[in-house]
């Protein structure tokens, strides 16, 4: 994996100032929209089976 | 895709910000992709602030930020916070809550549009999100932030004084413009090859997929 070294990206400065892009993956991938990190019912789920295996609740 | 040669590396640009926990996390989980696709990746990362409101200087953590912000009771961001850790420790990220600065990171996007510059970006983003998540470091203080710059190989110097001049606030601005454009809206947002969109920490798997799928692409049109 390598890095750009330019201050500004050409190809990002020569993208559609639109967004025009395909959206691929899971529409529910965790991210963080504002100061609010949001978290997938099924990962509270997998956290809580977790908690559950290690006696925690 | 005119002008790309099949055996170019596929461009990925990242919209993230150093204090998101899922910015870490599916950082972790594309290089696990990349590795899996096998093939050569480009990769530049792109400022985006969630908080840009925030103080420097914020006195307090991100348990009591998130309380007072969101008119939580404390027991339920520890639940939040303990959820982000555990998935965070699945991909081998020991995210330490307990001592995290938090801090405005426009100075972290200025110091990582700088070290671009210097071919050192990816060293410099992976350094101020594990001073920021594991190692309790601060990321919004100048000084701070030429110590962990000088760590990766950057003159201490010079970073003091181009972060001291604003010198890289335009590109952070234009980065934050240009999410805005795309209609970005959270973090992290992958770009890949300039045409596909792929947003939050995504599995692997599926970021190895999109790469191989744009490698494909580009060799049926050659």
């Amino acid at each position: 994996m390598t890095e750009s070294s330019a201050s500004v990206s050409p190809s990002v400065a020569a993208l559609p100032t639109a967004p025009a892009f395909a959206m691929l993956g899971d529409a529910d991938a965790e991210s963080c929209v504002g100061d609010v990190c949001v978290i997938p019912a099924h990962h509270e789920q997998a956290v809580i089976n977790r908690l559950v295996d290690s006696d925690r609740v | 895709m005119v002008g790309v040669h099949v055996s170019d590396p596929i461009k990925v640009d990242i919209w993230s910000d150093v204090q998101c926990p899922w910015c870490y996390i599916g950082k972790r989980k594309f290089e696990a992709g990349v590795a899996a696709y096998g093939g050569d990746v480009e990769v530049e990362y792109h400022s985006f602030e969630l908080a840009p409101d925030t103080p420097v200087d914020f006195d307090g953590t991100p348990r009591e930020y998130l309380s007072a912000r969101k008119g939580l009771p404390l027991e339920q961001v520890d639940l939040m916070l303990e959820r982000v850790v555990g998935i965070a420790a699945s991909v081998g990220l020991d995210y330490d809550y307990d001592h995290v600065h938090q801090t405005n990171t426009i100075k972290a996007h200025e110091l990582l549009h700088h070290a671009k510059s210097k071919g050192l970006q990816l060293e410099m983003k992976e350094r101020l999100l594990r001073a920021y998540f594991i190692e309790g470091g601060h990321v919004g203080r100048i000084e701070d932030l030429a110590d962990l710059a000088a760590e990766v190989g950057l003159d201490r110097a010079e970073v003091v004084r181009v972060l001291s001049e604003e010198r890289y606030l335009a590109d952070v601005k234009q980065d934050v413009a240009q999410a805005a454009a795309y209609g970005i809206q959270g973090v992290p947002f992958f770009v890949v090859d300039g045409r596909y969109g792929v947003s939050g920490a995504q599995d692997a798997q599926t970021f190895a997929n999109v790469l191989a799928q744009v490698a494909s692409e580009r060799e049926s049109v050659a």
